[in-house]
């Protein structure tokens, strides 16, 4: 199903930059690996780093992390459907 | 007197002499001003202020927050014809170029960076006003001036910059003459700590991004300019104000990322990166941005006579 693959490539593409952050293989990324918490240890900075490599390889915005109550970051698998979202948004958007 | 060190790079700057220090702040502040003009006039509004905007609504633009602010910082330092106005850390001349315009003073600007002397110097010859305003790349521990010889200074988004907090405060205590005005719209922190002022993102924004940055206590330095003579007028808080326009800024890194890599590969990353930093830690109050209005002696100015709205209905 195409619309599968395309969120697969999506949460393949999270996956990488997410291992980049923490200088980690893919591989030893779980899926459901909460980005903020402890298990991954990115750090705030990391998370913003994250943020601002997730918007320009997807040419997207993420949600603004100063808003009150902001949680963009759950699971890894969640933030990549997050992406996948935003990049949907923008393909219709620019289709318009 | 050496206030307590809030961070890595202040304990690393105790450590330095006075003159390692300067030094230290000439290259590494200089460097991130260094970058092109043309860069900044993507994200920041038409004069470029790098400091906070003042919003009275939530919708407002930047150019709207930015203009507000030129003119209540005009309305406090009130600038008579004749009067001498010293800019410290002047940038590409916002505020000393709104004020040229709009007084008959006469005005010296200082940066550590040659391109926003350069620039600063460019819109005042295309405004009119080049002929009353001079402009230096000077730190401004190494200015020599004239005791008493200046109506008004400012420092906007710059004291910041500068490690050796006491002796700027003497220097501006000797520079004004009696009746004079400084004002400092600039960051501070929290005296309870909130949050940790050695993480990875503090050392981020004050070091890697900034160059070198130390933060201090509201308090502290108000008591250092009391110390140095001047009598504080007016401190307001625009916290909230900061949040909302790195907003704005953040939006316009977004907007033009690939022009900005294109010019600078890879800033536009750095941009957002401690632009989102110091939004959270605005947003949070983590850190905190006030307005300070000082006078030398006898006020020629008077914020008690200043309008604040009135709530609904009493008068």
């Amino acid at each position: 199903m195409e619309g599968t693959s395309e969120s697969d490539l999506i949460l393949a593409r999270v996956r990488a930059l997410i291992a980049e952050s923490v200088r980690q293989p893919a591989s030893a990324i779980p899926l459901d690996a909460r980005v903020d918490g402890s298990e991954l240890g990115i750090d705030s900075l990391g998370l913003i780093k994250l943020m601002v490599r997730i918007e320009e390889t997807f040419d997207i915005t993420m949600p603004d992390l100063a808003a009150p109550g902001a949680a963009p970051f759950g699971s890894v698998r969640e933030v990549a459907a997050l992406v996948a979202r935003e990049v949907a948004a923008r393909q219709a958007g620019g289709a318009q | 007197m050496t206030a307590a060190a809030h961070t890595r790079a202040e304990r690393e700057a105790n450590l330095r002499s006075a003159f390692d220090q300067r030094e230290h702040e000439r290259q590494a502040v200089a460097a991130h001003y260094e970058h092109s003009p043309e860069i900044f006039s993507l994200v920041l509004d038409s004069r470029l202020a790098y400091a906070t905007g003042v919003y009275e609504h939530a919708g407002e633009d930047l150019e709207t927050a930015q203009a507000r602010k030129y003119a209540r910082i005009a309305a406090k330092l009130d600038i008579r014809p004749g009067q001498r106005v010293l800019d410290v850390g002047c940038g590409w001349g916002s505020n000393l170029l709104y004020l040229a315009q709009h007084s008959e003073g006469v005005f010296q600007g200082i940066t550590l960076s040659a391109q926003q002397r350069e620039e600063a110097l460019r819109r005042a010859r295309a405004w009119g006003v080049a002929d009353r305003v001079q402009i230096d790349v000077c730190h401004v521990e190494d200015l020599k001036l004239r005791p008493e010889s200046f109506d008004a200074v400012l420092f906007s988004g710059s004291i910041v910059h500068m490690h050796n907090r006491p002796a700027v405060h003497e220097m501006v205590g000797e520079l004004l003459k009696p009746g004079g005005r400084v004002l400092i719209s600039d960051c501070y922190f929290p005296v309870q700590p909130r949050g940790d002022r050695d993480s990875a993102a503090t050392e981020y924004i004050f070091v890697e991004a900034l160059g070198y940055c130390r933060l201090i206590g509201l308090a502290e330095e108000l008591q250092l300019m009391e110390r140095a003579g001047l009598d504080i007028l007016h401190v307001e808080d625009l916290t909230r104000h900061y949040a909302q326009t790195l907003a704005h800024w953040i939006d316009n890194v977004r907007k033009h990322r690939k022009t900005i890599d294109a010019m600078a590969p890879g800033f536009a990353a750095v941009l957002q990166q401690y632009m989102t930093v110091a939004r959270m830690s605005f947003a949070r109050r983590t850190a905190l941005e006030y307005m300070i209005l000082a006078t030398k002696g006898a006020p020629t100015v008077d914020p008690g006579a200043w309008p604040i709205a009135q709530k609904g209905g009493r008068s």
